[in-house]
């Protein structure tokens, strides 16, 4: 049997898990936001934030949801060949195989023929990565009302470009992920860790550890599980060198943090 | 896997990374602070050494003076004594000036803790003639010509006493008498002049200068000046009845006549002074205002 040093370090790997999903407050009602914007009809959906705010884990989160009951895609990898991209959407979505070369043009006159009932809708990850001449034809297809596109993109001045200069007038909902909160980060870190029953560890997270962590991430939570996954995993070397004697288990040591900070790059040393 | 003992070094070198400036902050206001203390304990020290310096300085100065004007053993006797006035004194005038030009409270207090050596002075009043005896002279005058009339009169006594020893000018007493008669007496009362005595004042310490400033200023309507001149003659030579007659004149000008009083009353106690006693009364009845 694992310790729970070992138990907690597994909870904070970097993985996008709908099962990982954390409820909190604010993102619970974005996430609802994004749900209902789904179902109005609307052409595309703009979801764009710093990296590590949770977009890809929206994403997964609500195909996971979604896809029982409605045509829903998911593309987490951004597929950078327009061909390609065209191909796979023809394949996936209206069921068509398509050898060779696959243009714009071809691919309307496919969506035309297919003229679906419900509208699908594709969720293109990383969207920053696609071309501008890609992403204009995604507006063209979006203007047809016969794709629905959920956009998620980080927030860059050149993303920024792109959703106010191709889409602004198109795009029905702008929804902006941020970083957490310090309270909002306490209660991801004690769900987290419950929700994989590490009580003890849950309960090492008091406020002045979840406000040097905090400090450190600024509450961005893909840095935050880098550090508390490095942070269980020095609690897991004293474990092994059996030298927890020496250290406070009750609660997580600033020391241990700050050592897990340097090793992840959090603080420059 | 992790290497610890590396991510504990590297740990310890962050928190002294992180405390460094706050240590270097902290040591440097501790030195600034030692720096800023020796420094000022310095400055009193050399200020303390430069007067004395100067008060040693300044007695030589007159040493040599007062050897080169060796006339009379009379007037060796009140150069001496002079002297040791001037030493015994020298700190209490170094002080006074050294203090704000108007001060009542600080100085009330060196009023009412008057030298006892003025016991001494009314003893060897009569021995000092060269006060005494220009007192007529003066009065003829202005009582404020006084100083000047001092530095004149020895000059030309001195003429006189070198033309007597000289032997191509052997002169009568009756040449002497015109010699006197012929004196001018100027009054000048531009500042300038009176930055000349105070000059002068400051080189010899002469109480007759210092009261002379005081009386100029009293009649150019400075009387803070007045006063503080006044307070200056008092502290080199409390006897003096001009000096405080126009201390008091100088107090009831400055809106202190509670003070003034007090001041003539401390005087007359000891003095028994006729004109000190008219000028309390001017002050009491509001003649003198």
């Amino acid at each position: 049997m694992d310790s729970i040093f070992v138990n907690s370090k597994n909870v904070f790997l970097d993985t996008v898990n709908p099962k990982d999903y954390i409820q909190l407050d604010r993102v619970s009602t974005i996430y609802q936001s994004l749900k209902d914007s789904i179902q109005k009809p609307l052409k595309m959906i703009l979801l764009f934030g710093k990296p590590g705010t949770g977009k890809s884990m929206f994403l997964t989160k609500l195909y996971s949801e979604l896809s029982e009951s409605q045509a829903i895609f998911l593309y987490q990898t951004p597929i950078l060949d327009e061909s390609e991209f065209y191909k796979t959407l023809a394949q996936d979505i209206f069921d068509t195989k398509f050898v060779g070369e696959l243009n714009f043009t071809q691919f309307m006159k496919i969506v035309k023929n297919k003229n679906l009932e419900e509208v699908p809708v594709v969720l293109l990850d990383e969207a920053q990565l696609y071309s501008e001449e890609l992403m204009e034809k995604i507006r063209l297809l979006s203007d047809t009302r016969t794709l629905k596109f959920v956009i998620a993109l980080h927030k860059t001045e050149k993303e920024d470009l792109i959703a106010k200069e191709h889409f602004q007038t198109r795009i029905w909902e702008t929804i902006e992920l941020e970083n957490s909160s310090q309270t909002e980060l306490q209660i991801y870190i004690q769900k987290k860790l419950m929700k994989a029953n590490c009580f003890d560890t849950a309960s090492m997270f008091h406020t002045k550890a979840v406000h040097k962590i905090y400090k450190l991430t600024k509450g961005n939570y893909r840095d935050t599980n880098k550090l508390l996954y490095t942070l269980f995993d020095i609690y897991c070397i004293y474990e092994e060198n059996n030298q927890l004697y020496s250290l406070k288990t009750n609660q997580v040591s600033i020391k241990y943090i700050e050592m897990a900070a340097i090793h992840t790059g959090l603080i420059n040393a | 896997m992790l290497n610890i003992r590396d991510l504990e070094k590297r740990w310890l070198h962050y928190k002294i990374k992180s405390y460094l400036p706050y240590a270097v902050i902290g040591i440097s206001l501790i030195v600034i602070t030692t720096i800023v203390m020796i420094l000022a304990n310095k400055i009193n020290e050399t200020g303390g050494t430069k007067k004395e310096i100067k008060v040693t300085a300044s007695i030589e100065k007159e040493k040599i003076q007062t050897a080169q004007k060796r006339t009379t053993p009379a007037k060796e006797k009140t150069s001496h004594k002079e002297q040791q006035k001037a030493k015994v004194e020298e700190t209490r005038t170094e002080e006074i000036k050294n203090k704000p030009m108007f001060h009542a409270e600080t100085e009330e207090k060196l009023l009412l803790k008057p030298s006892m050596s003025f016991l001494k002075n009314i003893q060897n009043q009569q021995q000092e003639p060269g006060y005494q005896e220009r007192k007529p002279l003066a009065s003829k005058r202005k009582t404020v010509q006084t100083a000047p009339i001092k530095e004149e009169y020895f000059s030309n006594e001195q003429q006189i006493q070198k033309r007597k020893t000289s032997p191509q000018n052997t002169t009568t007493q009756k040449e002497v008498e015109t010699q006197k008669s012929v004196i001018t007496i100027e009054r000048r009362d531009s500042q300038k002049d009176i930055d000349d005595i105070i000059k002068r004042f400051k080189k010899n310490n002469n109480p007759a200068l210092s009261l002379f400033v005081a009386k100029k200023y009293y009649e150019l309507g400075d009387y803070e000046q007045s006063y503080n001149y006044a307070l200056i003659t008092n502290g080199i030579d409390n006897n003096i009845e001009d000096s405080w007659l126009i201390f008091a004149k100088s107090l009831v000008k400055l809106k202190k006549r509670e003070m003034a009083i007090k001041t003539l009353r401390e005087y007359i106690n000891y003095s028994h002074s006729g004109n000190a006693k008219i000028l309390l009364d001017d002050i009491k009845t509001g003649k003198f205002q």
